[in-house]
């Protein structure tokens, strides 16, 4: 159940590593920011798969509401 | 399709790592790769259609950042604008829709539409002095916004050209995710698209037509990327007059295996253009096979999925979709039949003939270049080694799940109405009907082979042997080669009738008329010649120094002032 809560990163967590990536890149490298982007982009993705898990397989009926 | 979203874009994240390593500006692409995610996650997740909106139209900025990447590159901003302005045209029609959908439902949010929707299937509306259905207007202009995204016939143009842009870009934007956001907005109206028979024999047409048209021109395209655009296209086509037949799960079902197999191939045609130093012409490759052994096994893989080979992934999909299509039973099924049949022989010919000419022909290649030749970092493979087994098995183990009868894995996102529902049906029709796609995707892999290595020798011999221009199979060939080559004209003609004519008018009236001349008369130009003509004008006809006109001005506009003040203050 802990994890239905944190389905708001698999949106917000690219947008965090676009925004360390883009206007950090001075501070942390290119290698760096490549680092952080796929590192964020694997985080999000598996929180992506437990989604799937409990949508699909599960059944949940699960909005995300962002902002709305 | 979070999963299909986020796994994607994770390998290509991954995989542009390796792949730009080399580029200075590797932040800012990735940057605006995780970006573009963002806009895409958001997109799929949207409950509403404002939210939808906000992530349309950011796949749309973050395609056009990514196409124009390269941004000292002509080309690449030209491909990045006229993908922009091809969307942009797609963007208005979803803006005027769901204007529309709040006018008529009171509501942008998705569960309260389309609980409604039964009520309103009546109603008509007034629309350009024209009296037309609600819900066959908001599903046609939604459509038109599907079209832009996913490049559908009409406005298709932006896709092949949007080759411009880095490689990983092609695989993520232009073959797994935002081109699908027009099927996938589609699917999510399903609801909307089911009440309103009229646009689903629409979209039937539009795809079948975008399924066999970019199939036939990308038989003869010489770039590797724009042949891989093509078929990108023609599987677009394939998903969208899917949703015509209300095969909504299919077609959802075809996008995530399309995603996956078709990532594949953009990014293993990466590694062969990364290793021939960047050079994409096919017909300067060949005989890459003993070079490159494991991107060819790759790209072999791909291929075979896509061609829809016995129980991998396009398979499963490909076959459901053209059998639906025929169990349909209406002239638009009919035909949508047919034309996805032969597309699927097209599909098999090209695929084959990339892989023929990139890896199996006689090398054209500059030996400086072969010299060069090595198999990607771990970092780029390991991506596609992924991807391997997603188009190897996705389709096996997620078939019951998508297309399994009574399969809960949608709840009710998904509406079919229930005058459609023809998976039944789907399952009983003649086992030899079933045989035919795959028949066809055989005989498109035998005959470019045929083709390649048999019959262009043959056509180029009699061609010596008879020293004949009027040679009739010459002259066929010719034809047909310049005409799929230039895509059928679609570019020349918009050039010709639409864009040539809007330069014209955008130079002759809007600049050199309005802006030159009306606007810089009138405004600052003319002015402040005026104030110089008149003080020339008086200097050279009444200031001379002439002590009579002097005193006479003097009491005139004494008068004068005189004259305003009493008609002011009184």
């Amino acid at each position: 159940m802990f994890f239905l809560q944190s389905f708001i990163l698999i949106i917000l967590l690219p947008l965090l590593g676009s925004i360390v990536a883009g206007l950090g890149s001075f501070l942390i490298g290119r290698k760096g920011a490549a680092l952080v982007t796929v590192s964020l982009m694997l985080i999000s993705n598996f929180l992506s798969y437990i989604a799937y898990y409990y949508v699909i397989f599960k059944s949940h009926i699960c909005y995300i509401n962002l902002f709305t | 399709m979070i999963v299909v979203v986020g796994t994607v874009s994770t390998l290509v994240h991954m995989y542009s790592y390796g792949y730009m390593s080399g580029d200075p500006h590797l932040s800012r692409f990735m940057s605006y790769l995780s970006f573009f995610t963002f806009f895409m996650l958001m997109l799929v997740t949207a409950d509403n259609f404002i939210q939808l909106f906000l992530g349309w139209e950011g796949v749309g900025l973050c395609s056009y950042l990514l196409i124009g990447f390269w941004s000292t590159r002509i080309q690449a901003n030209k491909s990045a604008i006229k993908a922009l302005i091809l969307n942009k045209i797609g963007d208005f029609g979803v803006l005027i829709a769901i204007v529309l959908v709040f006018l008529v439902f009171q509501s942008v949010d998705f569960s309260t539409v389309f609980a409604l929707v039964p009520f309103f299937f009546n109603k008509t509306v007034f629309f350009l002095f024209w009296e037309v259905n609600v819900v066959t207007l908001i599903c046609f202009l939604f459509f038109i916004g599907a079209v832009g995204k996913s490049a559908q016939l009409g406005l298709h143009t932006w896709l092949p050209d949007a080759m411009e842009g880095p490689t990983p870009v092609s695989a993520l934007i232009h073959a797994a995710t935002m081109v699908t956001a027009g099927v996938f907005l589609i699917i999510r109206c399903s609801p909307l698209f089911e009440y309103s028979p009229t646009m689903l024999s629409v979209i039937t047409f539009v795809g079948a037509l975008t399924a066999f048209f970019a199939a036939t021109a990308g038989t003869v395209q010489n770039d590797l990327k724009k042949v891989i655009a093509y078929s990108t296209c023609s599987q677009l086509g394939y998903m969208v007059f899917s949703c015509g037949l209300s095969g909504y799960a299919v077609s959802l079902f075809h996008l995530a295996n399309h995603a996956f197999f078709k990532a594949l191939l953009f990014l293993s045609a990466g590694c062969v253009i990364h290793s021939l130093s960047d050079e994409q012409d096919m017909r300067r490759m060949g005989g890459l096979v003993k070079l490159l052994p494991l991107t060819y096994t790759l790209f072999l893989i791909g291929t075979l999925a896509l061609t829809g080979f016995p129980f991998l992934t396009g398979f499963y999909s490909k076959d459901v979709i053209l059998e639906i299509a025929y169990t349909h039973y209406s002239v638009s099924s009919l035909f949508s039949y047919w034309l996805g049949t032969l597309t699927a022989g097209f599909t098999a010919f090209y695929s084959f003939r990339l892989l023929y000419l990139t890896f199996l022909s006689e090398n054209n290649a500059y030996k400086s270049v072969m010299k060069n030749v090595h198999e990607s970092s771990w970092i780029m493979v390991l991506p596609l080694m992924v991807l391997v087994f997603g188009s190897i098995f996705v389709g096996y183990l997620a078939k019951d799940l998508f297309l399994g009868l009574g399969s809960d894995a949608f709840l009710n996102s998904i509406f079919v109405h229930p005058k459609n529902l023809i998976f039944i049906d789907a399952e009983f029709i003649p086992y030899h009907i079933k045989l035919i796609p795959l028949a066809f995707s055989f005989g498109g892999i035998f005959l470019c082979f045929f083709f390649y290595s048999f019959l262009l020798k043959l056509e180029y011999f009699w061609f010596n042997a008879y020293n004949n221009k009027n040679l009739n199979i010459v002259k066929v060939h010719h034809f047909l080669y310049k005409f799929y080559n230039k895509k059928w004209f679609f570019d020349t003609v918009y050039n010709l009738f639409i864009g040539y004519p809007l330069l014209k008018f955008g130079y002759n009236v809007t600049f050199k008329l309005m802006d030159k001349g009306v606007i810089e008369f009138f405004g600052p130009y003319g002015l402040s010649l005026l104030g110089y003509e008149s003080s020339f004008f008086m200097k050279t006809n009444y200031m001379r120094g002439n002590l009579k006109f002097y005193v006479q001005f003097m009491v005139l506009f004494t008068v004068f002032i005189l004259f305003f003040i009493t008609i002011l203050s009184v």
